[in-house]
């Protein structure tokens, strides 16, 4: 199992490298650091000379792969390639071109404001969803299983920011009852920020959601074992809650540890839209101030977890079923 | 005793759901901050740098200038803007020397004679600096928070939480400290390359730290190899650089409250300069306290913590949740302006004359990055004030033909204000002057070039896409600044004519547009060969989603005339190429006021500050030597007839050569709630909101009336539900 999980780890080596290596190529080749230099120093009362300091003074002054100036190993290491691209598996992720601040600390201060929001959305959504599945399963063919399908097919068809920006007007200028957005750390202060984006959360997850699970349902409940269990006289909510809820955990297990990744970083919309300082919202301030390091240390951290969260699918499989086995 | 568990349960869920309810409110702040003097506002990007070294934009400006005091300030209600004594006990008269060191005796030399201009200023006594830990000494007298571990610190999220506080007198020498930090490398000043070419010295400084700085690395570099990495060894580790090392005679102390500033040539804009950030006083005990590796660490640093003897200190500073600006309680005495400009009076805006400052304890900024949130929070009574985005500008204000601007009913209920000032800002659409079809000084280019102008009718422009916002620009002088003329004195005479009975500037017609395309040659845009005139707009606003339309826009105006336009859109990278380069035909520029001087917009189009020739700010690349002899004239006079009479004949080149089709100056338009008050829109000082005032009651009074719950729907909601299903789950029961 050990051998295992190292294995699969180091699949994800090269897909890691590669990814930093596009990086690279686009941040250092199509956007190059005399660009940033002039967006930082902004762009009024600017001389080569202030740009060339710039460079020197946030790393950039270094040749890009090899730096022939040095010897082995400064051939390498004294590059940008290996300063500020190869220390990411480290994760050094520096400092932010913008405000000098540290990366590392800026991402893990974020990640608890992310987590907030995504984490009650995630498990709300993902109880809300499977019990509406069932139920719609267990009523399947009623008229409430069409309507419900029906109200699914139309909140899927329905935009993340419409959700947003129509909760918002419902809830907090109609009825008063939330702030329109905003956040504030202090306990208990921020219960009531979440509650909204939470709420939209959840219920912009709930047509995907709600059909997807009713498939998985549908498909469990035209089994054998279905049968057999009927055949003894359980019943039909037994059946459905205990019997074919059990057997549908594979799929519903890969969806939800797919998830774990996107769930640290945040999402754009909401944390946009509400004023949450997650890392969702960090990434948006950092495509709008065009701070390439943020940025390169985001979607590198993404590309990780999301490796990362493969492998525990994996993992999970065996532990839910046990027909499946490593060899 | 299951079932009374479950039942137990239930009821408690209940009772949760209903409390959270009940106990429902669309109130964003903790309960009784509005019943307190708070001015409440938001941010919509989260401030980078609050160093005053190397702040550079509006929104950083806007917190730091209401933290530092630089030597001189604006005048809050005065037009056209007058610089007054902030901590200086008086405004400088320069002395001039010449070239041998002899004192010219005239009052306004020539500035060819001028080889050297002394400033020395007087500093008031008895400014206290905030309270800050870098100042907190311990029983021996010593500073309390020296080599501090990151455990020692670790509980602090601010340094306004350290257990030790402290203050001291705002000295000269902090103020030539920050001089000195203006050519540190490491800051990336932004307006250092500008100011460097006046004060005596400070180039050669800069390049005396970046000596400094470079051998220091290089010793750390030899000392650690090829592992050594710059970013994270300085880190781990900040250089101290000895900032008072290198002699430099450009900003000296000559005593503890007096300063001598020295410039290699006259420049009176210098005075202006002195009112920003950039020349505030950074105490020594600031930057050392920075520099400690812990504090580095814990990511306590002047460009996030800043220390000034303001009106306001930082509190809280949060950059992505929430500013926090609280009253200095070290403040100095302060008073609100006795006089005012024409109409203040009336305006209520001397209510408060000479009653001490400043009115508001705290500022409360949380970030709203989005505009349709903020505008909402707004008309709920929860932020003062507010700008009116485009989408909700017809929600907010009509514009009818008599009156102009007016609030909408609604508005007009809530008493809420409606405010508006011209922007000492330009916007143009810059013609390359090195291009061949389009550039050039020939009567035939400058006839097409104006033939383009005139077609532009930017009224238009305004019209449909500014809902008005903005007024017709005559040249590169806004309103607001000396030298702007208005109505039919300042008309563009060959673009444009003056309306009187709509009192506006407008574009001559259509026809006399393409009678100055037959002049230029190109009749019906077409040139000799009979080939249709085709020119390439440059810009990097792919990304922009209204570009599209007001690009479509331009090239249906152009059409009248025959011209055409081709898109020429690129990545931000490749577009500075091409202006660096020479490469391009037509693109636009803006350019916001440094300071009130008609210095600052003129030079935009003074030769040797040709983008081409010196990487300077003239985009066009224009080239006029009669403009040029009369910009050196004009720019570091007083102003008066003389200066007035030359800026009138330097429009006149300008405006016949059409460099630029001037587009408008923008006029902003501000909302404020009737509980805020003595508000007057100021584009050169961001340091008001000490002058301004909140009635807190009122505020109170009328967020209970604006914001009372609805639960109603609820009920009604839960109640369908629960039917909706009933039929099913009886139909179930009976199977």
């Amino acid at each position: 199992m050990f051998g295992y999980i190292i294995r699969r780890s180091l699949y994800g080596f090269p897909i890691l490298l590669g990814v930093n290596l596009l990086l690279f190529l686009l941040f250092f080749y199509v956007n190059t650091p005399d660009d940033m230099a002039e967006t930082f120093l902004g762009e009024k009362h600017i001389t080569q000379e202030q740009i060339d300091n710039w460079k020197q003074e946030h790393g950039y002054a270094l040749p890009r792969f090899i730096n022939t100036a040095e010897s082995f190993p400064g051939v390498i290491t004294q590059t940008i390639f290996w300063q500020k691209s190869m220390s990411l598996f480290a994760f050094r992720f520096g400092r932010s071109d913008q405000d000098n601040s540290d990366i590392g600390t800026e991402i893990l201060r974020r990640i608890p404001y992310s987590l907030c929001i995504t984490v009650p959305v995630f498990i709300f959504s993902m109880m809300l969803n499977l019990f509406v599945a069932m139920i719609v399963a267990f009523y399947r063919g009623t008229y409430v299983d069409t309507w419900v399908l029906i109200l699914c097919v139309v909140m899927m068809s329905i935009s993340a920011l419409f959700y947003i920006i129509y909760g918002q007007m419902v809830f907090s200028i109609l009825f008063k009852l939330v702030p329109v957005s905003g956040f504030d750390s202090k306990f208990p202060h921020y219960f009531k920020f979440l509650m909204l984006p939470i709420l939209m959360g959840v219920i912009s997850s709930f047509g995907g959601g709600v059909r997807y699970y009713r498939t998985i349902f549908l498909e469990e409940i035209n089994k054998d074992y279905i049968r057999t269990a009927r055949a003894k006289g359980l019943s039909e909510g037994v059946v459905l809650f205990k019997h074919a809820l059990k057997n549908a955990m594979l799929p519903i297990l890969t969806n939800v540890v797919v998830m774990i990744p996107f769930l640290i970083m945040g999402g754009l919309l909401t944390e946009n839209f509400f004023g949450i300082p997650g890392l969702g919202s960090y990434m948006i301030d950092a495509i709008s101030r065009q701070d390439f390091a943020v940025l390169r240390s985001m979607v590198f951290l993404g590309a990780f977890l999301y490796v990362i969260s493969l492998v525990l699918v994996d993992i999970s499989y065996t532990l839910v079923d046990p027909r499946i086995r490593i060899g | 005793m299951i079932k009374l568990r479950e039942k137990y349960i239930v009821r408690v869920l209940v009772l949760v759901l209903l409390a959270l309810i009940v106990g429902c409110s669309n109130d964003p702040y903790r309960p009784g901050e509005a019943a307190e003097h708070t001015f409440f506002s938001s941010f919509a990007t989260p401030p980078t740098k609050l160093d005053p070294s190397s702040a550079y934009y509006v929104h950083e400006g806007k917190i730091i200038d209401q933290i530092y005091e630089p030597l001189f300030t604006y005048h809050y209600l005065k037009r056209p803007y007058e610089v007054i004594p902030n901590t200086a006990e008086s405004i400088p008269i320069p002395v001039y020397f010449d070239k041998s060191g002899k004192v010219l005796t005239e009052k306004d030399p020539a500035p060819a004679k001028v080889a050297r201009v002394e400033y020395t200023v007087q500093l008031k006594k008895g400014i206290m600096y905030q309270n800050h830990p870098c100042f907190a000494l311990d029983a021996d007298g010593k500073p309390q928070y020296v080599n501090v571990t990151l455990k020692e610190i670790k509980k602090y999220d601010y340094p306004s939480e350290f257990e030790f506080q402290g203050t001291r007198e705002l000295k000269a020498k902090d103020y030539a400290l920050q001089v000195r930090r203006l050519a540190d490398p490491r800051l990336s000043s932004p307006v250092f390359s500008i100011i460097s070419q006046y004060i005596s010295g400070l180039a050669e400084l800069n390049k005396e730290y970046i000596e400094m700085l470079a051998a220091e690395r290089k010793r750390r570099q030899d000392a650690a190899g090829a592992a050594y990495n710059q970013e994270h060894d300085e880190k781990a580790n900040p250089i101290r650089l000895d900032y008072f090392a290198p002699k430099f005679e450009g900003f000296e102390v000559t005593g503890d409250y007096e300063i001598k500033f020295v410039l290699k040539r006259k420049y009176p804009q210098i005075i202006y300069w002195m009112c920003m950030h950039f020349f505030a006083p950074v105490p020594q005990e600031a930057v050392d306290f920075y520099q400690q590796p812990a504090m580095n660490e814990k990511q306590f640093s002047l460009n996030r913590c800043p220390v000034g003897s303001g009106p306001y200190f930082l509190e809280t500073f949060k950059a992505n949740e929430v500013i926090v600006l609280t009253r200095n309680p070290n403040y100095h005495d302060d008073f609100y302006p006795v006089e005012g400009a024409a109409g203040d009076v009336e305006a209520g805006l001397l209510i408060d004359a000479g009653k001490k400052i400043p009115f508001i304890d705290k500022q409360i900024y949380h970030l709203e990055k989005e505009s349709i949130p903020n505008w909402n929070k707004f008309l709920q009574g929860y932020i003062d004030s507010s700008g009116i985005a485009n989408d909700v500008f017809d929600q907010a204000v009509q514009i009818s033909a008599g009156d102009g601007a007016l609030l909408s009913p609604e508005m007009q209920e809530q008493g809420i204000r409606l405010i508006t000032d011209t922007d000492p800002t330009l916007w143009y659409t810059g013609f390359n002057m090195l291009d061949d079809v389009i550039g050039g000084y020939s009567t035939e280019r400058c006839k097409l070039r104006q033939a383009i102008s005139m077609v532009m009718d930017y009224n238009e422009y305004l019209d449909i896409f500014l809902n008005g916002r903005g007024v017709l620009a005559q040249g590169p002088l806004p309103p607001g600044i000396f030298g702007y003329r208005d109505g039919i004195k300042g008309v563009n005479p060959f673009v444009d004519e003056w309306n009187a009975k709509r009192s506006r500037h407008e574009r001559q017609s259509i026809e006399k547009a393409k009678a100055l395309m037959v002049e230029a040659g190109y009749p019906d845009g077409r040139d000799k060969d009979g080939r249709p005139l085709t020119l390439d707009y440059d810009h990097s606003a792919g990304m922009d989603p209204s570009f599209r339309t007001r690009f479509d826009w331009t090239r249906g105006r152009l059409d009248l005339i025959g011209v055409k336009l081709n898109d020429k859109g690129t990545d931000l990278s490749r577009f500075r190429q091409k202006r660096k380069q020479g490469n391009w035909q037509i693109s636009s520029g803006g350019w916001l006021a440094d300071y009130p001087d008609p210095e600052n917009f003129m030079f935009l189009f003074y030769g040797p500050n040709g983008k081409v020739e010196a990487g300077g700010p003239n985009m066009v690349n224009y080239s006029s030597q009669k403009y040029d002899q009369l910009f050196k004239q004009m720019e570091s006079m007083a102003n008066g007839d003389e200066r007035q009479n030359l800026i009138d004949e330097m429009m006149l080149i300008v405006q016949e050569d059409a460099p630029a089709i001037w587009q408008f100056y923008p006029v902003s338009y501000a909302l404020c709630h009737k509980w805020y008050k003595n508000v007057k829109p100021h584009a050169m000082s961001y340091n008001v909101r000490k002058y301004q005032r909140v009635d807190a009651a009122l505020r109170v009074k009328s967020q209970e009336k604006w914001n009372k719950p609805v639960y109603w729907p609820f009920v009604l909601l839960a109640g369908l539900l629960l039917l909706s299903l009933l039929p099913v789950v009886m139909k179930q029961r009976l199977k």
